[in-house]
């Protein structure tokens, strides 16, 4: 027993002497809401973070993060996620500085991570996997190769064809849709008249055809299945300009050109035929800022992303030709009540926020937010847009392009450092011509979120 | 031919002509100021003062001094450490070298005195340098009044910064754009987790995770 007591001194003396730097916490969050049109109504979550930061050497460190969550929501096809944990962040990453005449700088990540694509609209999630990065003064360069499928389905937003679907719906299966992430990224900042530009080629590759009971379709098969389908692959090149225009006035806007195959059953054919994807997202906006006028913000921005007209279902719904609806491959949340994925949308968001006591010494009472939004919806083709609730007659064959507009208004307030919090509410006033006869024209909700450091 | 030749001698003989040191003079001090020239100890500085290079000038709290460094004005904020590396001037070009241990200053360069202005403020983390501007430098952050500063991290990763716009070091690599520092400063931040992690997200009505329609056209 002595000799087991001594050992462990040994081990947590030599542990913590290879520690230069030690920093952990924790943190409680809640958010709490209710909804007219989820079911159930009122929804909670809640979670308990506790991190853990470390200096392993001069140039290498270890963030690690793991999370308890406990939520009321059954949308997992009767798998009770109700209580369950994950690890946020699991990353051994170091960064070496070249200094003098000609700079450099290597980077990287190796274990669980925050990744994005350089709009954070086609992906934002964690990701498993490495990254490296070289930056020199003039631009760097970034490579991430990655998995998503060790991701525990709450925390994934990845659902991009019907087995992405099914693996939701499916209660054997724990983890999140299984797909190897590549991507190569070029940042230039300041590259030209004080302009940050960035260029990417992103990849995402199904890997479920490589695995065993797979449950995929094959191309040829004429009976047509409304809850299977094949893989999806798809490739995404990326441009992105930001920068100021004069003052405090910048803008912003990116290009993005999604190739790749899709399963589709092609009505003229009768079977499954694997057809290329080529689609187009667009997005970009304008903001200003006067700090001077109680922190003033208002930005106008917009996004395009296209459609497909000839889909017949929101998932691998090609019936004819090229599949021409841009497909990202995580979920963004852009509203408050009705967030639609960006996918055959058409969607603009005109924002203004103050602070009514920035000009207080009061720390503690400056910090108080306001914000109203105005989001208007379109849908750029009168394919499927991904809304399965009240605007199901969308889906059914509707015509309407316009979908209706959603005002949503938020308090946003930071008593102490260590608490923060806010209180949200938005209506979405739909197109009556666009709704199911069933439905009312006017759903509304709001949430209240919490944030406590401990 | 003649006059090719004196106008080349001319610009040669101006080009390298001798540049000569000079000091920096306290102009206004308000509260504790002190002075720690090389090899000697710290005294109280006044008005007037000369500051040789390698000086060092310190300020207390609620205390102020303002520096000529004869082709620009340096405000040194309070409870700050900073000192005087070089200070050279020819007929063509003046060079200040500044190093800001911990604090807060404010710089104004003047650039309407017909000479190049090589100005650099360096502190442990980065490296501000103009040619002619007002600007507020904390060794972390940097506030452009006027003209255009180079803020740089010490590897020599860097951007401009122009009138109106404050950059904030957040990486090894490049400092903060602009309107990174102005998105902080206008958006009040709910989630307290230091390390970014996300606070949890309801689902609006959206985000699908339900069945799905399916309409034969």
């Amino acid at each position: 027993m002595r000799k087991h007591g001594l050992l462990l001194l040994v081990v947590a003396t030599v542990t913590c002497g290879t520690l230069s730097a030690l920093d952990f916490g924790g943190t409680i969050d809640n958010t709490s809401g209710y909804f007219t049109s989820s079911s159930p109504n009122y929804n909670q979550a809640n979670k308990l973070a506790l991190w853990f930061n470390t200096q392993l050497g001069p140039h290498v460190f270890f963030d690690a993060q793991v999370s308890g969550y406990y939520q009321n929501q059954t949308t997992y096809g009767g798998t009770s996620f109700g209580l369950y944990a994950d690890l946020d962040r699991l990353d051994l990453r170091g960064q070496i500085a070249e200094e003098g005449a000609n700079p450099n700088l290597l980077s990287f990540d190796f274990g669980r991570f925050a990744a994005n694509d350089p709009t954070g609209l086609i992906y934002d999630q964690g990701l498993d996997g490495l990254r490296i990065g070289l930056a020199n003064p003039y631009f760097s360069v970034t490579t991430t190769l990655g998995y998503t499928g060790l991701t525990i389905k709450p925390s994934s937003s990845i659902i991009m064809s019907l087995a992405d679907l099914n693996g939701i719906t499916t209660q054997a299966q724990y983890f999140g849709s299984p797909r190897a992430i590549g991507m190569l990224s070029i940042d230039m900042p300041g590259l030209l008249l004080r302009q940050d530009v960035a260029l990417a080629a992103m990849a995402e590759v199904d890997v479920r055809p490589f695995m065993a009971n797979n449950n995929l379709l094959s191309p040829g098969t004429t009976v047509r299945s409304p809850t299977e389908g094949g893989s999806l692959d798809s490739q995404y090149f990326i441009a992105k300009v930001s920068g100021p225009i004069v003052g405090s006035l910048f803008w912003n806007g990116a290009f993005a050109v999604q190739t790749g195959q899709m399963l589709s059953y092609i009505v003229a054919d009768g079977q499954y035929e694997y057809k290329p994807i080529l689609a187009y997202l667009a997005t970009g906006g304008f903001h200003l800022y006067a700090p001077q006028l109680l922190k003033l913000a208002v930005g106008l921005d917009a996004t395009y992303a296209s459609g497909d007209r000839d889909f017949a279902t929101f998932y691998e719904g090609n019936t004819a030709g090229n599949a021409t609806a841009f497909i990202p491959i995580t979920q963004k949340t852009v509203a408050a009540v009705f967030s639609p994925q960006i996918d055959n949308i058409l969607t603009g968001s005109l924002s203004v926020s103050f602070k009514p006591l920035s000009g207080l010494k009061n720390p503690n009472l400056s910090n108080l937010q306001f914000e109203v939004k105005g989001i208007p919806f379109l849908r750029p083709t009168t394919g499927p847009i991904s809304a399965t609730s009240f605007l199901t007659a969308i889906n059914g064959g509707n015509t309407q392009y316009y979908l209706g507009t959603e005002v949503d208004g938020s308090i946003k307030y930071r008593p102490f450092s260590d608490l923060g919090l806010s209180i949200t509410g938005g209506a979405f006033i739909a197109n009556p011509a666009a709704l199911a006869s069933s439905a009312g024209a006017l759903q509304w909700g709001g949430k209240v979120e919490a944030s406590l450091s401990l | 031919m003649r006059k090719i030749v004196l106008v080349s001698i001319i610009l040669l003989v101006v080009a390298l002509a001798p540049a000569f040191s000079q000091n920096a003079t306290i102009t206004q001090i308000t509260g504790k100021v002190q002075l720690l020239a090389p090899g000697g100890s710290w005294v109280d500085a006044k008005v007037g003062a000369v500051v040789s290079p390698l000086t060092v000038v310190a300020t207390g709290f609620n205390s102020t001094a303002v520096l000529n460094l004869g082709t620009s004005q340096l405000q040194v904020k309070q409870l700050t450490r900073m000192r005087v590396i070089e200070l050279l001037r020819n007929q063509s070009s003046a060079t200040t070298a500044l190093f800001l241990t911990v604090g807060a200053v404010h710089a104004n360069v003047d650039n309407n005195l017909g000479i190049t202005q090589k100005y650099s403020i360096q502190s442990p983390v980065s490296t501000a340098a103009v040619r002619g501007t007002i600007f507020d430098f904390d060794g972390y952050s940097c506030t452009v009044d006027r003209g255009i500063v180079h803020f740089s991290t010490p590897a020599g990763f860097g951007r401009e910064i122009t009138v109106g716009q404050t950059s904030v070091l957040t990486s090894p690599y490049v400092p903060g754009s602009a309107e990174e520092f102005e998105q902080a400063q206008s958006q009040t931040k709910v989630n307290t987790n230091p390390t970014g992690g996300g606070t949890t997200n309801l689902p609006g009505i959206g985000i699908t995770t339900g069945s799905v329609t399916v309409t034969i056209k």
